[in-house]
């Protein structure tokens, strides 16, 4: 056995441990540098759509640079490290197609997004229209389909194998609104009877049929059930009519031009219901408060999340401070919900340790998100059999002096709800 | 005359072949939609652009089928190579329950009425839980990739089946304007009275032309589900599919067989390609553009695209050989006939006016009978009453036996009665050629056969020989509106006879002519009425009618005054005094 | 159920008034010259536009914005009759039709470029309800019906008793004994141009208050001008009053006593019975 002396044997270890390390690095490197792993997204990014996939292309972006640079304080899927850690550090690439709202468009941009920039997972597409078909393209690949935001609960219902879920859907977001009615109820408050005003395409539509069906299951009485086409002449009659059944209070599916209509006939036939509560968008619009002024306060909305939780949950200040700094607004609902499923999708693909689709897809199945690592106030994402996250819920809100307030669940609740509504003279 | 068809062959070659090379979904993507939205412009165009009934609904059909196909497909399993001509089917039911009463409504009224009734369509379908109400179809996925389904997961055999339904609808309205209903449906399209009165029934046409339009664009709706996949009436009932049909329709050039088939890349490539290019906010660039580009063609070339790159080529025209018979200046033949015309007791008010109170009249075979009189002697009225524009309030007309009264124009004109107008009623953009065979008999005449077959070459050799007796053969490729007015006159009444009726009315055929051609249709009636047809010639310039009348009716506040020979009719106290006045 | 009919039918005829007015112009401009616009409610569209920037932009009142807006539209459409239609008066008919079409893809895609796909709307304060016969209507409303009835009644006054208006309807009824009677027809059919465009704008001033702009607000007003004036009678003015009132009440009375879901069903039923039974409409006379 050869002398070796301390020196040689110092600078030799030193030497494999330099080199050991020097390797790691440069499998690192060298996986890194391998190309990153490709997520197709599938949104509206032009057309009457366009300022929702602006949000949308927001959250996104900001989610995946969470998981490619390191954010040592933020507890969220794969902020701590820098890339995917089990396919070596190597990064995310979100390529973008344009749906333009319309379905045969989404469907031939999902195919695009896999057949030409190799997507290996997607995830779109807001409008329920546009995810049925572009999920197809999906099915039909098998490739996995990640849906953060569309409402249709016939999405879920297709016996697709590709297809997840992470929001909430219309019959968990209805469940919300009577949810929040049995609460007041069981506070004192006298409420039986429910009329449904709605726009007439699948949004609306859908919503109504489902706002029914809990309704009868619960035991309120359906006082009258109004669709309309949107964008109205006049609601004249179908608030009439609602007026005259004498509901407590009114579930609504409306889009914005038509929420505007509803506040001036409302505030023009000088009755409100006790409580008038709105599926999606339009009360958390700033164009709508712009348009109606303070005739728009204690309008009640369902949302799958809110600013307002923040006061409860720093993880949401904190998310929303970093997209504030990039895009410079706060995050709306939308922006949330997809930056939600981006992380979901990308863990799941970390996990999988692979690119494999099928090994993706297995991924998405186990999901097993804690609440604590949302921004979300769900209790954690975990798909049932037919890929729909079984704890997505929301919140409900109210517009309060001019802000969107959560006001339910009580104990996440910023501000105390209003319930009945002033009438107008007293408002 | 070869080239544009090799052409053709080998644009279709090549797009036949194009998703071999080209496999980029959005490109394949924007194909079928040109392929489909080609085809349903291409429909459209038999309707409004040959047959000139603006139709702003035809997103209507376009849904049906799509949900005929979709729903035979969901509900019941039956595979859309069934379910698409069940669509069609329905589709053209329903055009046809909708067109039999609009057809009646004139200038604005049509458009405007199929804009509420695809509007009334949207609604029911919103509604109509059966088909999904609002919130749509799906289609079922298991059938997918297999041809007897239609339905793939790639483009490419959906690119070559949209292209099979853009070469069919092209094919259609190829076959319609190389034959004879193309022509009829132009001559609706320009003058439906004029068409009625050649004994073309305009109503059945223009139905036709809106069966087969809504059957092939239920075709076009039908292939769309089954690309999409899942249909709601947001998808394939907007009123934006109707808007687009047109504007394909138009810009490419509509009444021509090729513009649509232009029209449709332009516009629809230009709508996906504009957004891919200009991004961001959506700014509906594209549709300014089509605004312009609308307006435009409403200005200055209404044939569109096709009309900038192409002036008309003259379709194939017989090479009729034989040299015109050159009418002999014949004196009047013998006029002592049985009667061929009988009127009795013709009467007509129009409010409190009487133009026509009690009109007896009789023609008989092979004369040329003068009917003069006064200004609102009630002459041209009486024509009217005759031919069916006008209901007559009492009275009896028969043409050798046949009751005419109450019938309508084109029915009178199978009945055995010809007219010509006072103001010259030819259609202008059609040739002189395609004018003149319209005059040929339509009785009998069935609209699958006029479409699928020209004239025959014996009577188009015979209509060569009058073209040429009326000095017209050379002009034959001539727009007939590009005639001098007498020119027009002429071939108003080479329409009139072709088919050699029982009866012709001619009102004022002189009037406005020069002297020369006054001379010219003198000599012409005189030697038709010598080959045997009967006239009734109504006529201010008595030295015409003296010299080719056999007899004379005088005509006077509403009354047959008088009828005879025609010195002694124009000898008469009571005309002198009722006609040169005192 | 007697109040509810009441309210109904009381409303119905406010929304009628303002269909009416909404339909005005095009009943005027159709009347004269044989002319449908297809892009009539476009110019509503601007003229609600142009009040909603001067209220956002300028805080000026949209009652104070007529005197700005409306002669504006009034020169704009003058121009749309020197620009375009001056060149199709006298086409076929499937010309007339598309240069008119195509200008509404012109003006509202390019209120679409101009504006975004946004929803705009005038908030004002102090705004109330007044009661009508009981019922109580938005005072903008109101202003809105009485701007209406306000309008047929100045525009009939204008056709009967002045020079220039019945040289209109000289021009309107016969183009060719007007011109043999030294009558200036182009002219007077850019009158009729003008004076339709201002009458929407006027409508276009007065619906903001209530209603909110965006580039396809149109859609919901055209087929219900073109319902107005077939049913009331084309080709005189208060043809689109009768019309459009028939419509509003339709809409309220058989929207809420049998459904909401089918009002328009009915209005376009009744559009098109009376199309094919009787194409003059109600107040219109066999002979034309």
């Amino acid at each position: 056995m050869g002398r070796v002396t301390r020196r040689q044997f110092l600078r030799s270890t030193g030497a494999a441990v330099a080199s050991v390390a020097l390797g790691d690095r440069l499998v690192d490197w060298a996986f890194a540098q391998e190309a990153p792993v490709t997520v197709g997204a599938v949104y509206p990014l032009t057309g009457a759509l366009a300022r929702i996939g602006a949000a949308i292309r927001n959250a996104i972006e900001l989610a995946v640079d969470i998981v490619n640079s390191p954010y040592p304080d933020l507890n969220l899927p794969l902020a701590r490290t820098a890339g995917l850690p089990r396919l070596g550090g190597r990064r995310l690439r979100v390529v973008w197609g344009d749906t333009r709202g319309d379905p045969a468009t989404g469907r031939a941009e999902a195919d695009r997004l896999v057949e030409r920039e190799g997507a290996v997972a997607l995830i779109g597409s807001y409008q329920s229209a546009v995810t049925a078909t572009a999920s197809l393209a999906a099915e039909a690949r098998g490739i996995p389909f990640l849906n953060p935001e569309s409402s249709s609960p016939r999405l879920t219902e297709r016996g697709f194998k590709w297809f997840f879920r992470t929001g909430p859907h219309d019959i968990t977001f209805t469940r919300i609104m009577f949810d929040m009615v049995e609460d007041l109820k069981r506070r004192g408050a006298r409420i039986s009877r429910v009329a449904i005003l709605a726009e007439d395409s699948e949004f609306g539509a859908t919503a109504a049929g489902v706002a029914k069906g809990f309704a009868q299951s619960r035991g309120y009485t359906v006082t009258a059930m109004e669709l309309y086409t949107s964008p109205p002449s006049s609601l004249t009659a179908e608030l009439l009519r609602i007026r005259a059944s004498n509901p407590d209070f009114v579930i609504g599916a409306n889009y914005l031009v038509d929420a505007v209509l509803i506040t001036r006939t409302l505030k023009e036939m000088r009755w409100f219901p006790q409580g008038f509560m709105v599926h999606a968008g339009f009360t958390t619009v700033p164009d709508y408060l712009n348009a109606v002024g303070r005739d728009g306060y204690y309008f009640l909305a369902r949302a799958p999340w809110a600013l307002g939780i923040a006061r409860r949950k720093p993880l949401v200040a904190r998310v929303n401070e970093l997209y504030r700094r990039k895009h410079g607004a706060d995050m709306d609902e939308v922006a949330a919900r997809a930056f939600t499923g981006m992380l979901t999708l990308a863990d799941a693909i970390n996990r999988a340790g692979s690119t494999a689709p099928a090994a993706i897809q297995k991924a998405l199945r186990e999901t097993n998100l804690p609440g604590a690592q949302l921004i979300m106030p769900w209790q954690g994402i975990q798909f049932d059999e037919k890929g729909q996250n079984r704890h997505a819920t929301g919140v409900m809100v109210q517009i309060l002096d001019g802000e969107y307030k959560v006001v339910w669940p009580f104990d996440v609740a910023e501000a105390e709800l209003v319930w009945p509504a002033p009438p107008w003279d007293r408002r | 005359m070869n080239r544009p068809r090799t052409l053709a062959a080998l644009v279709l070659g090549g797009l036949v072949l194009l998703p071999a090379a080209v496999q980029d979904s959005f490109f394949l993507n924007a194909m079928v939609h040109v392929f489909l939205f080609g085809a349903a412009a291409q429909a459209w165009n038999l309707v409004g652009g040959y047959a000139g009934q603006i139709s702003f609904g035809h997103a209507a059909f376009f849904g049906i089928g799509a949900y005929t196909t979709a729903w035979l497909l969901s509900r019941h399993g039956l595979s859309p190579w069934f379910g698409i001509w069940v669509g069609a089917a329905v589709a053209a039911a329903v055009s046809l329950a909708v067109g039999y009463p609009t057809f009646r409504l004139r200038r604005h009224f049509f458009a405007l009425a199929t804009l509420a009734l695809a509007e009334i369509a949207r609604i029911s379908f919103l509604n109509w839980e059966a088909v999904g109400a609002a919130i749509g179809l799906y289609l079922p996925l298991e059938y997918r990739n297999r041809l007897a389904y239609l339905m793939w997961d790639s483009k490419p055999p959906y690119y070559w089946t949209a292209l099979g339904v853009l070469a069919l609808a092209t094919g259609v309205v190829w076959g319609v304007d190389r034959h004879r209903a193309g022509r009829y449906l132009r001559a609706v399209e320009q003058d439906e009275d004029a068409a009625e009165m050649l004994g073309i029934p305009t109503r059945r046409w223009k139905l036709f032309a809106m069966g087969l339009s809504a059957a092939l664009t239920a075709v076009a709706g039908a292939v769309y589900a089954l690309y999409v996949l899942y249909i709601d009436p947001y998808n394939v009932m907007a009123s934006r599919i109707s808007l687009l049909v047109v504007v394909v329709a138009l810009i490419g050039g509509r009444g021509t067989v090729w513009g649509p088939v232009l029209g449709a890349p332009f516009v629809v490539l230009l709508n996906e390609y504009t957004r891919a290019w200009l991004g961001g906010r959506g700014t509906g660039a594209d549709f300014i553009l089509f605004g312009l580009a609308v307006v435009l063609v409403s200005l200055y070339q209404p044939r569109g695209l096709i009309g900038l790159l192409a002036s008309p080529s003259p379709r194939p025209l017989p090479a009729v050989v034989g040299a015109g018979r050159d009418p002999q200046d014949v004196p009047p033949a013998g006029a002592g006939g049985p009667p061929v015309l009988q009127v009795r007791g013709m009467e007509k008010a129009f409010g409190g006016v009487r133009a026509v109170r009690g009109v007896g009249l009789e023609v008989r075979r092979g004369e040329v009978l003068g009917l003069v009189g006064p200004n609102g002697a009630g002459k041209s009225t009486l024509f009217d009453c005759l031919t069916g524009f006008v209901r007559p309030d009492a009275g009896q007309a028969a043409v050798d036996g046949i009751h005419v009264v109450g019938l309508p124009p084109h029915r009178v004109a199978w009945a055995g009665l010809a007219r010509t107008f006072q103001n010259v009623r030819v259609f202008p953009d059609l040739s002189v050629w395609d004018n003149l065979l319209c005059g040929t008999e339509h009785r009998g005449e069935g609209l699958w056969e006029a479409t699928l077959r020209e004239v025959p070459p014996a009577l188009q050799e015979e209509a060569g020989r009058l073209l040429r007796s009326f000095n017209l053969w050379d002009h034959r490729h001539r727009p007939a509106g590009e005639l001098s007015y007498g020119q027009q006159k002429l071939l108003s009444l080479a329409m009139a006879v072709l088919r050699r009726p029982r009866v012709v009315l001619l009102d004022e055929p002189a009037a406005g002519v020069n002297p020369v051609l006054v001379d010219e249709i003198g000599r012409l009636v005189r030697a038709l009425n010598a080959s045997g047809l009967t006239f009734v010639v109504i006529e201010h310039n008595m030295e015409f009618v003296m010299r080719i009348c056999h007899r004379v009716a005088f005509m006077a506040e509403g009354r047959v005054v008088t009828v005879g020979r025609p010195d002694e009719v124009r000898r008469d106290p009571r005309v002198l005094e009722l006609y040169y006045g005192r | 159920m007697t109040e509810l009919v009441w309210q109904a039918a009381v409303s119905g005829v406010v929304l009628g008034l303002v269909y009416a007015l909404v339909a005005l112009g095009l009943s005027l401009i159709w009347g004269v010259m044989d002319v449908v616009n297809l892009a009539h409610a476009e110019y509503l569209m601007l003229a609600m536009y142009a009040t909603y920037w001067l209220w956002a932009l300028g805080r000026v009142d949209p009652a104070l914005a007529v005197p700005v807006v409306v002669p504006v539209f009034f020169g704009l459409g003058w121009l749309t009759y020197q620009a375009l239609v001056r060149r199709i008066v006298r086409a076929p008919l499937a010309a007339q039709i598309f240069a008119t079409f195509g200008l509404l893809f012109v003006l509202r895609y390019g209120a679409f470029a101009a504006f975004g796909p946004n929803v705009y709307g005038v908030w004002r304060p102090g705004e109330g309800t007044v009661p009508v016969l009981g019922v109580p209507v938005a005072a903008s409303k109101v202003t809105a019906g009485l701007v209406s009835l306000a309008a047929f009644g100045l525009l009939a006054a204008f056709l009967r008793y002045t020079k220039t208006g019945k040289a209109l309807q000289a021009a309107a009824q016969n183009r060719e004994v007007a011109l043999a009677l030294g009558i200036p027809v182009d002219r007077m059919y850019a009158l009729s141009w003008g004076l339709g465009i201002a009458t929407a704008a006027l409508a276009g001033v007065f619906l903001i208050p209530f209603y909110q702009v965006s580039p396809t607000i149109g859609d919901a007003f055209l087929l219900l001008a073109f319902a107005s004036v077939v049913l009331g009678g084309f080709g005189r003015v208060d043809g689109a009053l009768v019309g459009g009132l028939c419509i509003g009440l339709l809409e309220n009375l058989l929207g809420t006593l049998v459904s909401p879901t089918f009002k328009f069903l009915f209005v376009f039923a009744a559009f098109v019975a009376m199309l094919l039974v009787r194409p003059q409409g109600l107040l219109g006379d066999v002979g034309r």
